[in-house]
C-alpha cells in the first residue's frame, strides 16, 4: 500500500471527526430527546487504532479532540489527555499477527472505555470541579458501548479499514 | 532494509518524547483551566471565535433543512393542529381584550403617579449559531460579541421569557449559558406568594426550584419571575410557570422555547460598580480661601 493511501485514510478520519463536531454543534436542541447520546468520536478513534494504528497519528488525536474540547464546552484539555493515553495504550496492546474476533475485541475495548469515563470523573472530583450528573453519564457510557459495534461495522465495511494480512507490509516505515 | 530498521531505531525514542511532551502540555492546560478559569475560557472563546463564524455558511443550510424536515413532519397532523390553533386563537382574543384594558388602566395609573420607566433596559438581538454539542451542557452561541458591546453576565431572553445569561464573549461571538445548564443558578420570585427561591438547571427541559420554604403557599401554574437579587439579572423578567414533576419536586415550565432557539435578545444591564479600592474618607467640600494670600514659601 502506498503512503498516499495512508494519508487518505488519515484525512478521512479527520474529516469524520470534524463532521461529528459539526453535527453536534448544529442548533437543533438536544438530540435523542434530551437523552445523552454516544461519544461517536471515541468509538471511531478506538476502532481505527485497533485495526490500523498507523492511521491514527498522535497529532491527529491531539488536534481533533482538543478542538472538540474547546468547541463543545468540555473541560479544556482533559478529554484530550485521556484519549491520547487511551489510544496509546490500545496501540501498544495491538498484536498485528493475531486475528481478533468481535467478542475478543469488545472485551478489550470495554475496560478501556470504562477506565476513560471513570478517570474523567475522578480527575474532575480531585480538581473540585463539578462532574456530569451521574445518571446521565451512565446512560452516555451505555450508549457509547452500544454504538461501538455499529461504528466498527461501518469502518470495516464502508471505510475499508481492516487489519493487515500476514503478508502485507506496514507502510510509512515503522510508524505502526 | 537496513535503513528502515535504522529509522525505527531513532523513531521510537523521538515518538515517546513527543508523546511525553504532549501529555505534559495537556496536564498544564487542564490545570490552567481549573486554576485560572477566566483565562482558559478566554482562550476557548478565541478558538470558538476563530472557527465558528467560518463554518456558518455550512451550518445555516443544514439547520434550515433539518428544521424544514421537522416542520414537514408536522404537516401530517395539520388538521388537528388547525383545530387546536382555532381554539387557542379564541382564547387569545379574550386575553387580548383583557390585556388592552389592563394596559390602558396601567397607563392611567402610571400617569397619575408620574412614573418614569427606566430607559436602561434596551437590548441587542442576536442569531443563534450553534448548540453546546455536549450531552451534559446546555448553551448556545450567538453571532454578536464584544464588537457589538456585549459583556459577560447580561441576561438573554427570547420573545417571552428568560433563556440564560452571557458567559464568555469573543470578538464576534458570545456564549449564552441556558437556565437548563447544570451550572446555572438564578434567584427567582414566585409571583402571587412572593416566595424567593433559586432556579437550578439540571439539563432537563424544566429546571428545578431549590431553597423554597413553605411549599404549601405555592401552586402549580404560579408565575416565576427573576428577583433581581445579587445584581445578576434585572428584576421582574418572566421565567415561566411552576409545575410539579412526578417525583414531587418543584420545577419550572419555561416560557421561552429553550429547545428551539433562533433569535435571542441580550438585555443591556446597568454596569455594577466594581469595588477596586479601599475607599477614601468622604471629606466636606472646602470653601474657597478668603482674605489675603499666604506669602510664598521662602524655601520653595
Amino acid at each position: 500500500m502506498a503512503p498516499y493511501a495512508v494519508w487518505k485514510q488519515r484525512a478521512l478520519l479527520a474529516g469524520l471527526l470534524s463532521l461529528i463536531i459539526f453535527t453536534s454543534l448544529l442548533p437543533l436542541g438536544p438530540m435523542f430527546g434530551g437523552i445523552p447520546g454516544p461519544d461517536l468520536a471515541m468509538c471511531l478513534l478506538f476502532a481505527f487504532v485497533l485495526r490500523r494504528p498507523d492511521y491514527v497519528p498522535l497529532g491527529l488525536v491531539l488536534v481533533m479532540v482538543f478542538a472538540a474540547d474547546a468547541l463543545l464546552m468540555r473541560p479544556l484539555g482533559l478529554w484530550t489527555l485521556i484519549m491520547l493515553v487511551a489510544t496509546e495504550f490500545l496501540r501498544r496492546s495491538v498484536v498485528q499477527t493475531e486475528a481478533l474476533t468481535p467478542a475478543e475485541e469488545f472485551g478489550q475495548i470495554l475496560p478501556v472505555m470504562l477506565a476513560c469515563f471513570i478517570a474523567e470523573r475522578l480527575i474532575l472530583l480531585a480538581l473540585l470541579a463539578e462532574p456530569p450528573v451521574f445518571f446521565s453519564q451512565v446512560i452516555h457510557v451505555g450508549m457509547t458501548l452500544v454504538f461501538y459495534p455499529i461504528i466498527v461495522l461501518f469502518t470495516h465495511s464502508v471505510l475499508g479499514v481492516r487489519r493487515l494480512q500476514p503478508g502485507e507490509v506496514d507502510t510509512l516505515g515503522g510508524r505502526a | 532494509m537496513a535503513r528502515n530498521s535504522d529509522t525505527e531505531f531513532y523513531q521510537r525514542p523521538v515518538r515517546r518524547l513527543i508523546l511525553g511532551l504532549m501529555i505534559f502540555v495537556l496536564v498544564a492546560i487542564v490545570l490552567l483551566w481549573r486554576i485560572d478559569n477566566p483565562r482558559a475560557e478566554r482562550i476557548r472563546s478565541m478558538l470558538v471565535d476563530a472557527v465558528v463564524p467560518n463554518v456558518e455558511w455550512a451550518m445555516v443550510p443544514v439547520t434550515k433543512l433539518s428544521r424544514l424536515v421537522q416542520d414537514f413532519e408536522g404537516y401530517t397532523r395539520v388538521y388537528e393542529q388547525n383545530q387546536d390553533l382555532r381554539r387557542e386563537l379564541q382564547q387569545m382574543k379574550a386575553w387580548r381584550e383583557a390585556a388592552l384594558q389592563l394596559e390602558q388602566e396601567n397607563a392611567r395609573l402610571l400617569d397619575l403617579n408620574k412614573v418614569r420607566l427606566s430607559p436602561e433596559l434596551t437590548f441587542v438581538t442576536g442569531v443563534v449559531l450553534t448548540d453546546s454539542g455536549s450531552p451534559f451542557r446546555r448553551s448556545v452561541l450567538l453571532n454578536i460579541g464584544a464588537n457589538d458591546g456585549i459583556r459577560d453576565g447580561w441576561a438573554a431572553v427570547d420573545g417571552l421569557g428568560v433563556v440564560g445569561r452571557i458567559a464568555g464573549v469573543g470578538d464576534n461571538t458570545a456564549r449564552v449559558i441556558l437556565v437548563t445548564d447544570p451550572v446555572s443558578r438564578i434567584p427567582v420570585t414566585i409571583q402571587p406568594s412572593g416566595k424567593q427561591a433559586i432556579l437550578t438547571g439540571d439539563t432537563t427541559a424544566a429546571p428545578l426550584i431549590e431553597f423554597l420554604e413553605r411549599t404549601t403557599e405555592v401552586r402549580p401554574g404560579d408565575r416565576v419571575v427573576t428577583s433581581g437579587d445579587g445584581g445578576v439579572f434585572p428584576a421582574d423578567l418572566l421565567v415561566g410557570q411552576m409545575a410539579q414533576g412526578p417525583d414531587q419536586r418543584w420545577r419550572v415550565q419555561l416560557s421561552a422555547d429553550a429547545e428551539r432557539l433562533e433569535f435571542l435578545r441580550v438585555l443591556r444591564a446597568r454596569p455594577v460598580p466594581a469595588l477596586d479600592t479601599m475607599g477614601g474618607l468622604i471629606a466636606p467640600v472646602r470653601p474657597p480661601i478668603q482674605g489675603p494670600q499666604l506669602p510664598p514659601d521662602p524655601e520653595g
